[in-house]
Order: C-alpha cells, then structure tokens, then sequence
C-alpha cells in the first residue's frame, strides 16, 4: 500500500514538474502560468518527491527504501514524459492551442503549419 | 561553459559512444534479460514442476546426490526456491592418483547436474536465463579474459560517453520533457536525451557498478601497491573455512536441510548456497552461505558445521568497508535483494538503457545523412556505421528469437542441447549480419525488425496452443511469473511491429540545404547540441 | 603557380597538425589516462590513513573516475600537447609517491 502511495507521489511530482513548463501547460490548459504559480507548482512537486522517499522508505525498510525511492522517480518521471508527450490532445484543446499559436507573435517569423500537433522547442 | 569546450566534449561523446556502442548494445539487451535469470530458467524448462517446498526438494537433492557422486570430494549445491526451476548441484570427483599430469579438464556438464522438485534430474538440457546473465560478461566463443577486457573497455567508454553526455546536455531541465515528433534528426536527439535523462541514475550506477565488478582484472594496481602477494588481499575480503583432510572412514552426513534451517536461524536470513567437502567421510564438513538475495551486500556470511554431528566449527567473520564496498556495489548492479517491484524497475531501466545506446548509434548516422553532400554516396565510414547498426540492433533481438525457438524445438534427446540453442542464437544473427549488408537499410530494418515481432508472436501463440504445459496452464495456475514472460515478449514483439511499420512509412528527408530554402528555420528550432 | 603551391604546402601542414593534436589526445586518454589512473590508485593506496584492504579497495573506486576524468581532460586540454604532459606530470608525482612509499613501507 505505502509503495503504491510512493509511486503516486513520484508519477504527480514529475506531471506537476512539466505542467510548470510552459509549453505543457499552454498545450493541456490553453494559456501560460505565471512565474509565480510555476513556482507553487514546482514547490508541491519537490514536496511529492520528499513524501515518495518517506512512503519508499516506509514500504523497503532503511536500506533499500533509497534504492527503491529512486527507481520509482525515474519511473515517474518516464511516465510523465511519455503521458505528457503522447497523449493525443481533446479537440477543443487542439483548436483551443492552434488558435493561439495564430495569435502568439511568432518570435522569428517561421512558417509552423497550423493544425498539425508539433510540439514547438522550449526557450 | 565555453563553446570550444561543449564542442571537445560532443566529440568525445560520439566517439566513445560510436566505437564500441555496438557491444554495448548487447551487452545491455543481455543484461536486462539476465534480471529475469531464474524466471528464464523455469520459463525454459517448461515441463519443470514448480519448487512448492524448497526444504523438500533439497533432501530430494542430497539424496541424489548420495547416489550420483558418494565419494566426491566436494558438493557445490545452490539453494532451491519457489523461483527457481529446482536445485543447481555440481560436485569435483576425488583426485586421482593414476590420471596424467595435464590431462584435459573434465567437462563441466559430466560433473553437475539440475535435480528438479521430485528429485529426478531435469531431463531438458539448456543454458536457460543463465546463458544472458553470463553472457553480459564473457561473451561467448571467446577467451573470457578477452571478453572481460573487451567489456571493461566499453564500459569505460560508456562511463566517459555518460559523463560528457550531461556536459554537453544544454538546458537539462529546461527541456526535461521536450519531444519533437517528425522531426528528423531533433526527434531522434529528443528520443536519445529522454532515454538518457530518464535513466541517468541507473545508467551512471550501472556502468560504474559494472566497472567495479571487473576490478580485479582492470584495475588490480591498488591492491598491488599494498599487496605482495594479492591472495592475502582476497583471504581479507573473502575469508575462507581452510582445507578438509578426509579422515578415511565412512560416516553418514547430516540433512542438509537440518544445517540451511540451523544456518537461517543464526544468520537471519535465507541461504543460498551449501558446499559439503567430502560428504560421506567421517571428517566432512558443511558450509551454508546467506543468500545474496537477503541483502544488499551479495557476499553473505557463512557458517561451517561438521557434516557429521552438526556442531558449528567456524563462521566468517564481520565484513570490513572494503567487502561491504565490494559487496553492496556487485549487489546494487544485480539486483538479486529487489522484490518484484524492484526487480521490475530494475528491467524498464534496462530497457531504457537499451534504447538509449540504440538512439545513440541511430541518430549518428541520421545526423550525418542530414548533412551528406551527395546523399547517394556517402563516405565509407557512414556504411560502416549503418550496416552494423542494422546488424546488431535489428540482428541481436533476432537470434535471442531464434534462441527462444530452439528451446522450443529441439529435441530433448538431442547431445550437447544446451549448446546448441546458443549455435542456434549465432547462426540467426549470422544471417541477420548477411541481410544487413545485402539488402538496402530501409529493408534490411523492416525485414529483420519484423521477422523479430513474428517470430515471437508465433512463440506466444506456440506456448498457447501447442506447448503442454503451456501459457493456458500456467495461467490457469496462477503461475503469473512465467506468464509474464509471454506477456513481456507480447509487448516486445508489438513494439517490435510498431517501429518495423514506422520504417516501412518513413521517407528520407532531403538534405539541410535543400530544406533550408524551403522554410525559412527559426532559431528556436535549432537544436540542443552543436 | 609558385602561390598555389605554397597553399598546398601550408594545407598539408595544417592538416599533419591537426592529425597529430588529434593522436596526441588520443594518446593522453588512453593509454596514458590509464596509467596515470593506476598510479594515482596506488599512491592513494599507499597513503589513505584506512586499514590496507580498505584502502586498496577505496583507490580503485577513485581510479575509474580519474580514468574518465582524463579521457574529459585529455579532450578538454586546449592542446594534444598540453594534455599529455599535464597528464605524464601528475603521474610522475603520483609514481613518485608510490616509489618513495614502498621503499620505506613495504607491502603486505
């Protein structure tokens, strides 16, 4: 029981972590967060991240719970990736996100084809 | 950090991850296999009856054992468990007096034997899970110095391509989720970065872990500064019980079982290896050693009784920091003390390992297609590199198939089995190396990506439909352990298939120039590395 | 004609040079960042104030990472030049202190 709480808090830690990126948030969400309530978001994500060690700790014992703490962060933090990056946008989302992509004054100028799901490099 | 620096580092990265990437790519699939050691042990001796009492099936050993070898000078026995698929004996015949001076070796496989649950030796001959876990190491048809040396130096390279790997990483966090998709070659960077990234813990412990593991035959020079004569140095690290003289007269040897539960009791834990020397005689003597799965350090303790009346004559003593180093390091590398949350941790990180050096050795050659001046020549090394990644990415998977086929298939009867299966193993990838440098990549991937994904899906369907017992069975028991692996090489396959289609859709881009006067790039668009 | 030939020449130079700092570099990571690996291993052998065994054992742990330490050094360096001899110097004083320790010491 404790182990699944661990890896729950590893798997929110790391969502939390990419939703405090913009271009996370303003795919899933439709707008960007400020610094400020990125900050919150990273702070709780920290927070699950010491609370998995505990819970690791709780379920493996002294010795062990380190090692298992930290193959349930890089697990999380896989399965953050691949949900984040691979789960497909609703359709209101996906117009929501090309609208904004017309209206967001493009940096350089670069032709991006609308409608197409790309995932645009951080800054 | 300084631009010319970044650029050093990246080409220290490519190198010392090209050179050897493709031993290390075996390395890794062998070694993630080799964490399912005694799963693929059971999973490969299929008829073998599931060990439900681990006490009972070594009295069934010993007596065996009493009939097989009576006189042997040693018996070697590992410890049976409910995961194993029974009880590993080896023993050494006594000396002989009579026999030439440098005779050949006695084969190993006339001295050992696996006794399974009931008692009566398993009757399908196979190097098993063992086969991967050894071969991670010591390759195979080569002198095992040579291949440790070749392993060492690759993890070596591993190490610096890890280490310069994270110098060169731009904005590490900053683009901790990054994936651009159909992008050409920032996809397969994208890819390549994730699996590194993701894994970075394990994949820096791991090459480390393995490196000291091989110490004592890389780096021996620390022990050589202090040591004169280095068996001091391992009689520190691994105390030993000193010599049995055979007394002569007969006597009869106690249950073992009877010593491992003594042995349990006293050293809190589990055992995982008997060693009798020379059961029968009056002075044998029964040493049981902690199982390397009760904790993190692999070296358990020991404790030695006389085989005769059961009184405890000597255990070894606390381990000191350099064996408890030693021990921990082997011990976090293997794995063995994980539960299966662990143990399947352990896997998804080698698996991400895995495709970490593959993307690697991908994306070198998608890089350089990128930027080839006359795309339909490109420089000899780029073949080299194309071919051989065709051969041992796509070709490795496919002889470890055909590996599983020949367990599968040949007969039970047959001589030498075990050995065959591996010859079975070289000869696929053999011609897996052919199709590779025949064919074109594009179909030199799909053929031997997709052969892979039908030849184990046919072996699923073959466990389910004409192996008895078989996946129905074993699901039908409750047996979720070999079910698994089904399920495990289900997925593979699938996965497999995925990439064998992506190739079959996938169209070359056209060169950088030509793409640059078409859209005008952004900046923001450039990619993470020079 | 005589132009064109000396930017042959000087072509070819540039080239040998760059040939010669990439062997060199080569060089200063492997063999010579091993060697200098074991001799650091050893002098640290011989000089931590832990029992024999376990100091024998921490210097090798150490040693893998000078080992890779070079090979990132010997790239690093802002010549092939540079990073072989910063390389053979640090195992000279490392060779030296092992010499000068089991000379007086001896081994077990």
């Amino acid at each position: 029981m404790t182990a699944i709480v661990a890896a729950l808090c590893a798997l929110a830690a790391f969502l939390l972590f990419g939703f405090a990126t913009d271009r996370h948030h303003e795919l899933r969400f439709g707008h960007r967060l400020t610094r400020r309530h990125a900050g919150w978001y990273r702070a709780t994500a920290w927070a699950a991240i010491a609370a998995c060690l505990l819970a690791s700790i709780g379920a493996w014992g002294a010795v062990f719970g380190p090692v298992a703490w930290v193959g349930l962060i890089m697990a999380g933090a896989s399965a953050s990736f691949l949900l984040l990056n691979l789960v497909p946008e609703g359709p209101a989302r996906r117009s929501n996100h090309s609208a904004s992509k017309r209206s967001t004054n493009n940096r350089s100028g670069a032709v991006i084809p609308t409608g197409t799901p790309v995932c645009v490099p951080g800054e | 950090m300084t631009r010319s620096f970044r650029k050093s580092q990246s080409t220290l990265h490519t190198w010392s991850g090209l050179l050897l990437g493709w031993v290390l790519f075996i390395i890794f699939v062998a070694g993630t296999a080799a964490y399912w050691r005694d799963t693929l042990n059971r999973w490969m001796r299929p008829e073998t009856p599931r060990v439900e009492q681990p006490m009972q099936a070594l009295q069934h050993a010993q007596h065996f054992l009493e009939r097989k070898a009576p006189g042997a000078k040693a018996w070697f026995i590992t410890m049976p468990t409910t995961e194993t698929p029974g009880t590993f004996a080896s023993w050494i015949p006594q000396p002989d007096p009579n026999a030439p001076k440098g005779k050949r070796p006695r084969r190993r496989r006339d001295t050992s034997v696996l006794i399974d649950a009931t008692g009566t030796p398993v009757a399908r001959d196979t190097r098993g899970g063992d086969f991967f876990y050894r071969f991670h190491f010591d390759l195979h048809y080569m002198p095992i110095l040579w291949a440790r040396w070749l392993v060492g130096v690759a993890s070596m390279m591993m190490l610096v391509a890890i280490l310069t790997g994270i110098v060169i990483h731009k904005k590490i966090f900053r683009d901790f989720f990054t994936l651009r998709r159909a992008k050409g070659q920032r996809s397969w960077l994208d890819g390549h970065n994730a699996a590194a990234v993701l894994g970075l813990p394990f994949h820096l412990m791991i090459t480390y872990t393995g490196l000291v593991t091989l110490s004592a035959m890389l780096m021996p020079w620390a022990a050589i500064a202090n040591y004169a004569d280095r068996t001091k140095l391992y009689a520190s690290i691994f105390p030993e019980a000193g010599d049995v003289i055979r007394v002569g007269h007969d006597a009869p040897l106690g249950d073992l079982s009877q010593f491992v539960r003594d042995g349990e009791r006293r050293l809190g834990g589990p055992i995982g290896f008997i060693e009798v020397a020379e059961p029968g005689d009056a002075a044998a003597r029964v040493i049981v050693t902690r199982a390397s799965s009760a904790g993190l350090v692999t070296h358990g303790e020991r404790i030695a009784y006389d085989g005769v009346t059961g009184r405890v004559t000597w255990r070894s003593p606390p381990p000191d920091g350099a064996r408890t180093t030693y021990s921990a390091m082997i011990g976090v590398h293997a794995g063995r003390f994980g539960d299966t949350t662990l143990r399947w941790l352990y896997f998804l990180c080698g698996i991400g390992g895995t495709l970490m050096v593959a993307s690697g050795l991908v994306l070198w050659t998608v890089k350089r297609r990128e930027k080839l001046s006359d795309p339909t020549r490109p420089p000899f090394g780029f073949h080299v590199v194309e071919r051989l990644n065709i051969a041992v990415i796509a070709g490795f998977p496919f002889g470890c198939a055909m590996f599983f086929w020949a367990n599968r298939l040949l007969p039970l009867a047959m001589p030498m089995r075990g050995d065959r299966e591996v010859a079975w193993l070289f000869m696929a990838w053999g011609l897996a190396v052919v199709l590779s440098l025949g064919l074109r990549p594009r179909h030199g991937w799909m053929k031997l990506l997709g052969g892979t994904a039908i030849a184990l899906f046919a072996l699923v369907a073959y466990d389910f439909v004409v192996m008895r017992p078989g996946l129905g069975q074993w699901i039908l028991a409750g047996d979720w352990t070999l079910a698994l692996v089904d399920g495990v090489l289900l997925v593979i396959a699938a996965a497999l298939a995925w990439v064998a289609f992506r190739v079959r859709a996938h169209r070359n881009r056209p060169p950088r120039s030509a793409r640059v006067r078409a859209h005008a790039v952004s900046p923001a668009d450039e990619e993470t590395v020079a | 004609m005589t132009i064109a030939r000396n930017a042959t020449n000087r072509t070819t130079a540039a080239t040998w040079r760059r040939r010669g700092d990439a062997t060199l570099r080569l060089l200063a990571a492997m063999p010579l960042g091993y060697a200098v690996a074991s001799l650091v291993a050893m002098a640290l052998a011989r000089i931590l104030p832990m029992p024999a065994a376990t100091a024998s054992m921490t210097a090798t742990l150490v040693a893998f990472a000078i080992c890779a330490g070079a090979a990132i050094w010997a790239y690093a360096a802002s010549s092939g030049w540079r990073a072989c001899w910063t390389l053979a110097a640090v195992g000279l004083v490392a060779g030296g202190i092992v010499w000068l320790s089991i000379s007086a010491g001896g081994r077990l």
